[in-house]
């Protein structure tokens, strides 16, 4: 059975390995755009350039994105689809919701596109 | 004749420029990496009777907008509502491209689905059943290759059919839509929105299942083995300078230099003493032999000559565009970018500067958040465009002769170090806080095709002859104008309107050691187009009437009012003052605002007086002459 070491955030994980996405957090925004982009949750993706703090390349569903060390930080992945996860319930997405602002000063919109 | 509008809409880096230039035959701006299209572009094609207005629309990943030309796409769609969507997908990529395909299908939008860069599919050993694939989704599928112009015909075939199109019956994707609106999930404004972008892809999942095989087992990719190099934390640095410093090389020792040497003596030699003879023998006016000799020739003339430059370093921006390493460039400078607040991605606008400021500016709209756009757009210009190339060449020829690849590359280097600077400054006084996360496709490596380099290369050095032919020659005319005569009629040089203005600005640049009314004149004009300063020189220091070993005596007109030192506190001037009319158009544009723009100009020059007043002050205090 895998163990807890085996739950990661996508920063810390090793390059050349391969690794299941099971949650994304730091805001809705960020989350849909990832999500969109075929980040979801359950894909596999493989990493291909390791972070050690500085900007990562994944690769998945065919195709290659850099991310920053803070964007992969708020990626939650495992290496097996068994092992241990608890999801946070954060945002439903779609950059609609009217949340907090977070830290990278992103405000989000309103139901009606307006600031809040 | 009956009409039809067709907009080409997928996602960046998918091809839609090269099919938009395949189908009307145009020419535009085409590269290796996501972002190269931020405006909408339109074209015309009569085909069987039919006058097709085609569309190309700038990239987008989704119909949720997070960058502004995303909303120029989205905006296109939702309001024009054009006649039929070519909707372009890259076939190594069906499983992520598709997910856009989807949302138009559940818009409602007419679509065809062009399925581009099938030679690459088949070299990955992928299999994709394109008329299964059609069926599934409800619409027609062409495979095609935009690049070589494979199945473009048969794209047409079935776009300007598509009026005709009768209901084709439930299929996968009606199915699809139906579970999904039971669901309520599309209507949903408050969210659930994860779990319909789940069902996307759940649905794409399921339709390539029926109709792509993998038949290579993946190995490690050249692009990986690449990568593992060119983006490495120890060498990536060094070989992004190495490519940088082997630009100069090829320009100014290996190819520019030496053609632009000839052209050299083909303007002095050859034309310049025919057309005099010429203008003799016609009995032409003293006043007309000195326009066309000393303005024209001496200053469109002058630019000319640089042209082979010119080409080079656009041939060698080109390679590195089309082979998907600037893409990487940007992944590089990631970590330095982020020290001053901006991500890698605002880096790819910077890259573009090297060729031209004025696309640079446009390509910040690739940028989400307006402050990343607004830091972007004041810093890009300091990296030095193309113009700027005959200023170096010119005073690195006269004043470092063999040394001139290392003097240009300590200004393109200057260039970066005064924006990271720039951008420190503004991170902690105008625009404080942190950039957005970095999320930024890398695309495959490819080896440039040869007609497709040869192409970008000789747009952009035609745009620059055009400039030569244009504006060039209007300033070339002006200069020559203002140096010829005062309120009083024909004057001598120097009591010219032109040394007039020259003196009064002169006093600016005394403590930058080029505070003579020539120098002075010549970067007011340079606000025209970089060119311009060596056009203006031409005239002043009469480059027109040297016949003969023009450039030595040009040379030593120039050693008469400049030392080493402060020629090269004149080229950091050039590089880092005010680019040019268009950019400052541009800059209004895209901040939409007087009070930015106003900033952007004034701050651009004061940076430059500074920084070149700080190197010719450093360098007499350092006993340099």
């Amino acid at each position: 059975m895998a163990g807890v070491e085996e739950t990661v955030t996508l920063d810390m994980a090793k390059p050349g390995q391969e690794y299941i996405v099971r949650g994304i957090y730091g805001g809705c925004r960020l989350k849909t755009m990832l999500q969109e982009r075929g980040l979801t949750e359950g894909v596999t993706i493989k990493v291909i350039k390791g972070g050690q703090g500085g900007p990562l390349i994944i690769e998945f569903r065919s195709s290659r994105i850099m991310l920053d060390s803070m964007c992969a930080a708020r990626i939650v992945v495992t290496k097996g689809i068994d092992d241990p996860f608890e999801p946070v319930e954060e945002c439903s997405g779609a950059g609609k919701c009217t949340r907090r602002r977070h830290k990278w000063g992103w405000r989000h919109r309103g139901r009606y596109g307006q600031e809040v | 004749m009956s009409s039809l509008t067709v907009a080409l809409a997928g996602n960046p880096n998918s091809g839609k420029t090269t099919l938009f230039n395949s189908l009307t035959g145009t020419r535009h701006y085409v590269g290796n990496w996501p972002g190269v299209t931020v405006e909408r572009k339109e074209g015309r094609i009569k085909y069987k009777g039919l006058d097709i207005r085609v569309v190309d629309l700038p990239g987008i990943y989704s119909l949720n907008t997070y960058s502004l030309e995303e909303v120029i796409t989205k905006d296109y769609l939702s309001k024009e509502r054009p006649d039929v969507v070519i909707n372009i997908v890259d076939g190594t990529s069906l499983e992520r491209h598709l997910y856009l395909t989807v949302q138009l299908l559940e818009l409602g939008a007419p679509v065809v689905l062009a399925l581009n860069m099938m030679d690459e599919v088949e070299k990955k050993g992928y299999r994709i059943d394109y008329q299964k694939l059609g069926r599934l989704l409800g619409v027609d599928v062409v495979p095609i290759t935009a690049a070589s112009g494979m199945g473009i015909s048969s794209l047409l075939e079935r776009v300007a059919k598509y009026q005709r199109h009768a209901d084709k019956g439930p299929t996968a994707f009606d199915e699809y839509y139906k579970s999904i609106k039971e669901e309520n999930k599309i209507n949903s404004a408050e969210g659930e929105y994860d779990r319909l972008i789940q069902a996307r892809y759940n649905f794409i999942d399921h339709v390539l299942a029926q109709c792509l095989v993998k038949t290579k087992k993946e190995s490690l990719s050249l692009t990986d083995r690449i990568d593992r190099v060119v983006t490495s934390r120890v060498f990536g640095i060094p070989i992004f300078l190495a490519f940088l410093y082997l630009m100069f090389q090829f320009t100014f020792s290996w190819v520019g230099q030496p053609l632009a040497d000839l052209l050299d003596v083909f303007f002095s030699d050859v034309l310049s003493p025919w057309i005099e003879g010429v203008l003799e023998a016609l009995g032409a006016y003293g006043w007309l032999k000195s326009l066309v000799i000393d303005g024209i020739i001496g200053g469109v003339g002058g630019v000319v000559s640089f042209v082979p430059l010119i080409f080079a370093l656009f041939l060698f921006i080109a390679v590195l565009e089309d082979s998907g390493y600037m893409a990487r460039a940007a992944f590089i400078m990631d970590r330095a970018m982020r020290g001053i607040g901006l991500s890698g991605k605002a880096f790819v606008p910077m890259i573009i500067g090297f060729g031209c400021t004025v696309p640079a500016i446009m390509a910040t709209r690739t940028l989400e958040q307006e402050r990343d756009r607004k830091l972007t757009m004041l810093i890009a210009p300091f990296m030095s465009c193309g113009a700027r190339l005959p200023v170096y060449a010119l005073f690195a020829a006269v004043f470092f002769p063999g040394s001139e690849t290392n003097v240009v590359f300590s200004l393109y280097i200057l260039g970066i170090a005064i924006a990271v600077t720039m951008g420190l400054i503004f991170k902690n006084t105008l625009f404080k806080g942190e950039s957005v996360p970095l999320v930024m496709e890398l695309p495959p490596y490819r080896l440039p095709v040869l007609k497709s380099l040869a192409l970008r290369v000789w747009d952009r050095g035609k745009e620059y002859l055009q400039r030569a032919g244009t504006i060039i020659f209007a300033m070339s005319v002006v200069v020559w104008f203002m140096s010829s005569f005062n309120f009083s009629g024909p004057a001598q040089m120097s009591d010219s309107l032109l040394a007039g203005l020259g003196r009064a600005l002169a006093p600016i640049f005394k403590a930058n050691g080029f505070g003579s009314w020539e120098a002075s004149v010549a970067l007011l004009t340079g606000l025209a187009a970089k060119e311009v300063v060596v056009a203006t020189l031409g005239v002043v220091y009469g480059l027109g009437e040297l016949a003969g070993e023009a450039s030595v005596q040009f040379g030593t007109a120039l050693a008469q009012h400049f030392s080493a030192l402060s020629a090269y506190a004149f080229m950091v001037f050039v590089l880092l003052y005010t680019p040019c009319l268009a950019v400052i158009a541009v800059m209004k544009k895209e901040f939409a605002s007087w009070k930015w723009t106003a900033f952007a100009v004034f701050y651009q020059f004061a940076v430059a007086w500074a920084v070149s007043a700080l190197i010719f002050q450093g360098g007499r205090l350092l006993g340099l002459s």
